[in-house]
């Protein structure tokens, strides 16, 4: 191993290797992580956008992990950067090592850092900014100069503006010079260095109006403004020890080990939902419920919205695990996640100053301040179709500062005020004929009532239909869906499998008898097993897991 | 050596000014953003720099002073220098500008009509304004804060912003008459209280008492500076399903009181705290012996949301002995009218009150139907501010010390993001045609902002306020508590 690794290539090898694992970690199994990271920030090629990034402590880093962060839309490019990124860590610990005097097998031990970057990088509130700023800071380490004098003025000039370009992850460069200058018995700047960075972090307090310990933690390192996970230091002060000592390379294994452990197989669960839906990929989304029963209120209403896309909601609605309405439709959250993806919903339901008002609540609510570009865009598809086109304008021109959305802002931009246009356009004319015309105020508790006004007032409306008909179902109140259901059959001709099973429910609950043609033999002959099997052995029967899937099993079971 | 400078400066300007040649003359007023032909001034506001709507290579604008003095400036967008401008207004106050513009678009002169502004006789005393910014949203903010605008210039500066107590609202801040020695404004959020400043000292009140129902809403200052009314609300939104309408805000109930500062004490009265009717937004007049107030009667919400409609009240107030008078007059009677009356602002001087009128509810931003009316106090008589109303919301104002100029807030622009506009009142109530707050790039400023501008007042002098120590005190579990006037 030590021969192998003495080598010239090997180490080449050694890295070239965790560069295309780390590739294939993101692009294949973790593509909607980087997606995710890019659609909570919207960078623009804005002077104004700029300058208020960098008037602020690590605000240059900030600024080039957003450009580079942004290209996180196309999950290919995206996992390219975040590869290199991580080999750009352990390439310049290696490098600060190799300065050390370290050499051989302690290559491995260069892995360290970069492997429990990866491991907290699990944690999706860590913004790429804080990688950046690592590295930005580990390039300033390796330029250090080794001479005392060289390394005094060096320090006097650049710990402010490393401050500046990175925020608060001088403090590793300053801990950095420390223990080389102590190592050296250059006292003065090894005391000298820590409290001058320090007293400028502090002094910066004056001008910035953030709490010190705001600007202590980093303004640009994690999303949540009032949390900070102290653990996140874990990263600086591996690459301090294993720049400045001796580590011995068995330990590479452990961070190793910990990688999967960072990365919460519910929270991505959720979040590969939400980039199928965002890229209204409903076969997909149907075809991972199947594949594995989603059980959170959120992905219960991902799958129940691909299904309604698909018109298969009628059908196969009970085949799913249900969360009750709060599975169609989840109440509103002041949140910046669960509100995009309800607002969605709404969006595909047409009732647009919903869609609208979830899409700017969940903008408002990303906690680190920033835009996003998927909610800017859709604010913009939103207030088009209001026909609100000095607004729609004003959203499409900072879209067209990016590079991602410009070329669909630009296109969208032609629509402005061009009423034909946009009542021909297949998506947004087919909104303006779902939208209510009558007023009302929103009411979350009166959601049947709400999908059934878009039903009567647009009977074309396939997504109103299903949503009118499961929303009582979900309920288990028979009576509101027959209801429901004979306002519906007098327009249109709907009669899908659940609703075959709720009116023979129905029917039985009333002791009558299905006028013939509303529900089809299969289905009756299965419920009369049904029937049998709950009267016999009532609601434990182990028998009832033969009905599984069926509306009847959801009504009396679960 | 300095002559020698001046004269490259000066080379180096005129080389990167292009001659006019060949302008076609177009025979329409120039198309220019910030909208401001014919437009009234004051002497002292920034330079109203202005872009062309449309797509433009250069602009070359020539202003001529009606007594005397001129401007030449010429770029992509007409950008005056602050000091010649002021200079330019101070010869012509009274008088009037007349600016000649030249567009050059895909290197095309075109000369348009010349247009004026009237630089008004009436000065504009106060050195700026105060606002918050906060984005249009529904119940959710993110960056916000209050901020304060010197006129002169185009600088603003930070009174408080959310990044210093995160999950913080910050809301009317309202100082005594301009005069931001003493003021007051409201925080939301885990960290609610309200902040009193008087003299440089300020205190954080407990966000509510039990004697009221809410936390304390709508402020205005007392001229003695020893009292600050308020409103306590119990405020509800509600969001249109239709393409026009966004949000819809009212009160299941709201009394008023007024807040004894000295005495930490809040006064109430029973003629003021009704069980059927709903008080709001009480302001004191510039005597400081009455209080107007608005009311409407209690609705069933969110039902009859459309019902709510409110009238403008009045009640005599003893500041010797902080004691309501016996008897409460209708001042306006909106309700006959089938309108709502809100945000009554009576003007320094006692001459005037005015207040924004709108179909139904007291939320008048977004209401596009709120116009400003105006009420001559000495005769009672009422009428919309024509020259200065919108066919979108105009709303929230407030009026600078001298009371010929005001500021309010419009979504005249893109229906959505408010903006702040000034306007002048002459002798005979007669408003202006209100120009849109200056900015050094106008266009890309309002473009680019996802901000709207609110509850806008003017400041007589920079706010002095120690913004770190606040967030502290706002940040700790610390409140002074208060107590009810036996």
């Amino acid at each position: 191993m030590k021969n192998i690794l003495t080598n010239k290539y090997s180490g080449i090898a050694l890295t070239a290797l965790f560069g295309i694992v780390a590739f294939l970690f993101w692009r294949v199994f973790y593509p909607h992580a980087l997606v995710y990271q890019e659609q909570y920030q919207l960078f623009q090629f804005d002077s104004s956008y700029i300058l208020e990034r960098i008037s602020l402590p690590g605000g240059v880093a900030a600024v080039i992990a957003e450009c580079l962060t942004q290209f996180y839309n196309h999950p290919t490019i995206g996992a390219i950067i975040q590869s290199l990124l991580l080999v750009g860590i352990q390439l310049m610990t290696w490098l600060l090592m190799k300065r050390n005097g370290q050499q051989g097998i302690q290559y491995i031990s260069s892995f360290i850092p970069a492997l429990i970057l990866w491991y907290v990088l699990g944690d999706e509130s860590v913004l790429t900014i804080y990688s950046w700023s690592l590295l930005l800071t580990l390039t300033a380490m390796l330029f250090h100069p080794q001479s005392s004098k060289a390394s005094m003025i060096y320090t006097l000039i650049f710990i402010p503006i490393i401050y500046w370009i990175v925020g608060p992850l001088v403090l590793l460069y300053t801990l950095f010079v420390t223990i080389q200058s102590v190592k050296k018995k250059d006292y003065l700047i090894g005391i000298g260095v820590l409290p001058y960075a320090v007293s400028f972090i502090v002094l910066s307090s004056q001008w910035f109006p953030y709490p010190v310990h705001r600007l202590f933690t980093g303004l640009f390192y994690y999303r949540f403004v009032d949390i900070y996970p102290y653990w996140l230091m874990a990263v600086p002060v591996l690459c301090l020890l294993v720049t400045s000592f001796r580590i011995h390379p068995v330990l590479s294994i452990a961070p190793m080990l910990l990688i999967p452990f960072g990365y919460d197989a519910k929270k991505y669960e959720l979040m590969e939902y939400d980039y199928l839906i965002r890229r209204q990929q409903w076969d997909a989304i149907i075809a991972k419920a199947e594949k594995q029963q989603p059980d959170m209120p959120m992905s219960v209403c991902a799958t129940n919205l691909a299904l309604g896309m698909k018109n298969q909601l009628g059908n196969r609605a009970f085949r799913f695990y249900q969360h009750g309405t709060e599975g169609l439709l989840p109440k509103f959250e002041r949140d910046f996640t669960s509100a995009l993806l309800t607002g969605e919903v709404y969006y595909h339901l047409g009732l647009v100053n919903t869609a609208q008002r979830h899409a700017f609540e969940a903008m408002e609510a990303i906690p680190n301040y920033n835009k996003s570009g998927r909610i800017v865009k859709r604010l913009a598809e939103t207030n088009l179709i209001n026909g609100q086109y000095k607004v729609a304008e004003k959203y499409l021109r900072m879209l067209e500062k990016t590079v991602f959305y410009r070329t669909w802002a630009k296109d969208k931009l032609q629509l402005i005020a061009h009423e034909e246009q946009i009542d021909k356009h297949p998506l947004y004319g087919r909104m303006r004929q779902f939208r209510l015309q009558e007023d009302f105020l929103f009411s979350d508790t009166e959601l049947d009532k709400i999908f059934g006004q878009l039903f009567m007032h647009n009977p074309k409306n396939q997504l109103a239909i299903q949503y009118l008909l499961i929303h009582p179902l979900l309920n288990k109140d028979i009576d509101s869906f027959m209801r429901y259901l004979i306002a519906v059959q007098e327009k249109v001709k709907y009669n899908p499998t659940v609703c075959q099973e709720g009116i023979i429910f129905a029917y039985t609950q009333r002791q009558q008898t299905v006028p013939e043609g509303f529900v089809n033999p299969t289905i009756q002959q299965s419920f009369k097993r049904f029937a049998q099997v709950y009267s016999q052995g009532g609601q434990n029967s182990p028998q009832l897991e033969a009905f599984k899937g069926t509306l009847w099993y959801y009504l009396m079971k679960e | 050596m300095n002559k020698w400078i001046f004269i490259f400066l000066a080379t180096m300007m005129c080389a990167c000014q292009q001659e006019v040649k060949n302008a076609i003359k177009v025979d329409e007023m120039p198309p220019i953003y910030p909208d401001y032909i014919g437009v009234t001034i004051p002497v002292g506001i920034a330079p109203l720099n202005f872009d062309s709507e449309e797509e433009a290579d250069r602009m070359d604008v020539f202003v001529k002073g009606s007594q005397q003095g001129e401007l030449h400036v010429q770029g992509k967008y007409a950008a005056f220098d602050v000091e010649d401008w002021h200079q330019l207004l101070q010869a012509n106050q009274g008088g009037k500008l007349t600016f000649s513009v030249c567009i050059q678009q895909k290197g095309q002169w075109y000369r348009y009509q010349d247009f004026e502004m009237q630089v008004s006789s009436y000065a504009l005393e106060d050195y700026g304004l105060t606002y918050r910014r906060i984005a249009p949203g529904y119940e959710v903010y993110s960056h916000m804060g209050l901020y304060e605008r010197e006129l002169a210039t185009f600088e603003e500066r930070a009174i408080i912003e959310n990044t210093q107590v995160p999950g913080m609202c910050v809301n009317c801040h309202t100082p005594n008459r301009t005069n931001p020695d003493a003021f007051v404004f409201h925080v939301r959020g885990s960290h609610g209280t309200t902040l009193v400043q008087r003299d440089g000292q300020f205190e954080v009140l407990k966000a509510q008492n039990d004697s009221i129902k809410g936390s304390m809403v709508y402020p205005y200052w007392h001229p003695s500076g020893k009292y600050c009314a308020f409103s306590t609300n119990q405020t509800r939104q509600g969001f249109h399903m239709v393409k026009d309408e966004r949000i819809e805000v009212f009160d299941l109930s709201s009394d008023v009181f007024v807040y004894d500062v000295e005495k930490r004490e809040l006064i109430l009265d029973s003629l003021l705290m009704t069980q059927s009717h709903s008080e709001n937004v009480p302001v004191f007049s510039p005597d400081g012996k009455t209080i107007y107030y608005m009311t409407a009667l209690q609705q069933s919400y969110p039902l009859d949301y459309k019902k709510e409609q409110y009238n403008l009240c009045r009640i005599g107030f003893d500041a010797e002995k902080g004691k309501f008078g016996e008897k409460v007059d209708t001042v306006f009677n909106a309700v006959q009218m089938n309108k709502s009356l809100t945000w009554p602002r009576p003007s320094y001087d006692g001459k005037y009150l005015m207040f924004n009128l709108m179909d139904y509810g007291y939320f008048s931003i977004w209401h596009k139907e709120s116009d400003l009316w105006l009420m001559n106090l000495e005769t009672g008589a009422s009428f919309p501010l024509e020259a200065a109303n919108s066919e979108d919301a105009d709303s929230y104002h407030n009026w600078s010390i001298g009371s010929h100029w005001f500021v309010f807030t419009s979504r005249r622009e893109n229906g959505l993001y408010s903006q702040l506009y000034l306007s002048c009142i002459d002798d005979e109530g007669k408003p202006t045609k209100p120009f849109l707050l200056p900015q050094k790039d106008p266009k890309k400023y309002y473009a680019t902002t996802l901000y709207s501008f609110n509850t806008p007042d003017f400041t007589s002098r920079p706010v002095e306020f120690d913004s770190r120590a606040a967030s502290s005190a706002i940040s700790s579990d610390k409140r002074i508590p208060t107590s009810i006037k036996q």
